[in-house]
Formats: structure tokens, sequence, C-alpha cells
């Protein structure tokens, strides 16, 4: 188990607050758009708990600049694997 | 510092790129810095210092159950630069809907912080209902494909995936927009808001873009502000309401042109 992914499943439920409980696991494999149904505000929210989290991850930069088809499809482990690499 | 102290009250904040800065400010109860975020914003941040921030009781800024009247809205917006660095001094001011009257707002009660103004589709006070009404409208989903459809091939899918939806993200919108429209001021102080100062608008010695939508519900505010305005620049872009979400490359491009020329 990645520590990382442990890490973010902690600031999605943080995001999306307990009583919109994510009712299937949080695996690498989740998308942000269609399985957690993230808001675009809450999005941003998750970008900044993760800078907050990691100081050397420009994660706020690295969304802003995805195109918006790719931030559709962004899956959990693409996070996973963004800020092992910086790291 | 996404959260930061602006005269005593908790703001939601977000800055982008470097250069000449310039202030964004959202619509009302479906606006929130999110409507930039995932398009505008980091196209203007190429080449300028961009500030996002959520109005008080929307996004991630401290709740409110009152002062969305555009006196202290323009007062938050002079507490909220005040208080970010490299937004002290004069600014280019743009803003959608209803933040687009609080830009001239802004622009009436502190000229002297405000370089040029971009008006986005905003109406003008006094509003009637049917202009509260379109302001605070939530948009479904198949309106928002419609819109695509219609005239963005390019739009955005996030914009329309995002700003709308059905199941948990609709709930948790809807919740949102029910709460400020049933638990706060914001109806009775957007229907109580007093014309605008024309006068004041006829003596604005700044540069001001009004950028329109063909479809806009607001398009004839173009043609009056047009006629007020000593420096007024009108475009019209094919588009509704929602036009940094429908489409923001096109809103970026007429704004730079203005900014730049």
């Amino acid at each position: 188990m990645s520590e990382t992914l442990e890490v973010i499943r902690g600031v999605i439920e943080d995001v999306v607050g307990p009583e919109w409980s994510v009712d299937k696991p949080i695996t690498m494999e989740t998308s942000f758009g269609s399985d957690l149904e993230l808001e675009s505000i809450e999005f941003v929210a998750l970008a900044e708990k993760l800078q907050a989290r990691y100081e050397k991850v420009d994660f706020v930069r690295w969304l802003s600049e995805k195109e918006l088809e790719e931030i559709i499809e962004l899956k959990v482990g693409d996070v996973v694997t963004y800020i092992d690499t910086c790291r | 510092m996404p959260l930061i102290d602006a005269a005593g009250r908790a703001f939601h904040v977000q800055k982008l790129g470097s250069g000449p800065p310039v202030v964004l400010i959202h619509g009302l109860v479906i606006g929130n810095l999110a409507t930039w975020f995932f398009g505008v914003a980091p196209l203007l941040a190429r080449g300028r210092s961009v500030l996002l921030y959520d109005q008080r009781g929307h996004g991630l800024s401290a709740p409110a159950d009152s002062g969305f009247d555009l006196a202290t809205s323009s007062a938050d917006l002079g507490d909220v630069l005040a208080a970010v660095e490299g937004f002290d001094g004069p600014v280019d001011v743009m803003g959608h809907s209803y933040g687009g009257a609080v830009a001239l707002r802004f622009g009436l009660d502190a000229p002297e912080r405000v370089r040029r103004i971009v008006v986005l589709d905003a109406p003008l006070p006094p509003f009637d209902p049917a202009e509260v009404a379109s302001m605070m409208k939530e948009v479904d989903e198949d309106q928002m494909r419609q819109l695509i459809e219609l005239d963005h091939r390019q739009f955005s899918e996030l914009a329309a995936r995002l700003a709308v939806g059905r199941g948990r993200r609709g709930a948790r919108k809807a919740d949102r927009a029910r709460h400020l429209r049933e638990g706060t001021t914001v109806t009775a102080d957007l229907m109580s808001e007093p014309a605008i100062d024309a006068a004041g608008l006829a003596r604005l010695s700044r540069p001001v873009l009004c950028v329109y939508g063909s479809r806009s519900p607001f398009r004839a505010r173009a043609d009056e502000l047009a006629a007020t305005l000593p420096d007024a620049r009108v475009v019209q872009l094919r588009g509704g309401h929602l036009l940094p979400l429908e489409c923001p490359a096109e809103v970026v491009r007429v704004v730079e042109e203005f900014l730049d020329g």
C-alpha cells in the first residue's frame, strides 16, 4: 500500500466531507470526475491541501496547466505518480 | 496561503502566473473562483499575475448571511487587494455577471486603485426580477450540453462536467445554492440594489471593455455602457451568459487584446 495513496484518501475525504462519503473504496483507478464526482471548487481545494502537505509539489500549477480533457479523466493513481516523481 | 484575512474576514484566494496584476471577480450563487481556475485564469497567467478570490459566502471563503450588495462587495474587493502582495497598487479588474457590476462599482469607489476594467456579461442595477433569476440560475447538464453543441465545439467538456452534474455533485451544488438563496439576504440585497451612479460612470476615466454573449439575457447592457462610459469598447462573443465557462480561450483573446493594446 502506497503511503501517498493513503494521504490522498485522507485529503479526498476531507474535501468531500463525511456527509457525502464515497461508497466505493478509493484506489489508484478511481477517477476524480466520474467516480468521486468532485466539483470544480473541490478540485481546487484538493490541489491546495496536497500542496500544503507536499511542499515540493506545485500541484495547483500542475492542475491549472493540464488540458481540460486530461483533468476529466484524471485518476487517483495519476496524482500518486506525480507526487512520487516530485519527491 | 489560500485563506487570507482581509479586514477581519477570511477570503479564499489563489494567485497564478507573474506579470502585471489582474484580479478576477466571479458571479453569485453558482460562481466561485473555479469559474476561472480551469480556463480563463491559467491562460491569462501566461503573461500576468492573476488573483482569484471567492466572494463572501461563496466557495471556500467564510460563510456570510448578508452583504451581497455592490457597496459591500466593492469594499470586500478593496480589502482583499490590500491584503495580497503586489495588488495594493492600481490593478486591472475583471468581473463576470454580478462580479462585472462589482468591478464597475469598485472603479467608481476607488478609481486610483484601478487601471482598466473588463465587464463580462454583467447586469446593471437596479436589477429586475428576471435579471436576478438569471444571475442565480443553476444550469443543468442538458442545457450546458446544448450550449456546447450550438456554439462551442471546443467548449471545455470539463466546464460542463464540473459546473453541473447529477448525483452527489449535483446535490452538493444544489445544497449550497439553496443555502445562499434561502438562508442569506442575497435575493433581497439584489432586489434593493440602487441604480448605478450613471453620472459617476460618465466621468469614469478608466478604459472599460464590455464583453457580452450574443444570446445572453444581459446583452442590451453592452450598448447602455457604451453610451454612458467615456472610454468603452464593446465586443460580442457567440454564446450565452456563462462566457468564462463556455469559451474561455475566446474571452482571454479579447481581454489580452484590450489589456495589451
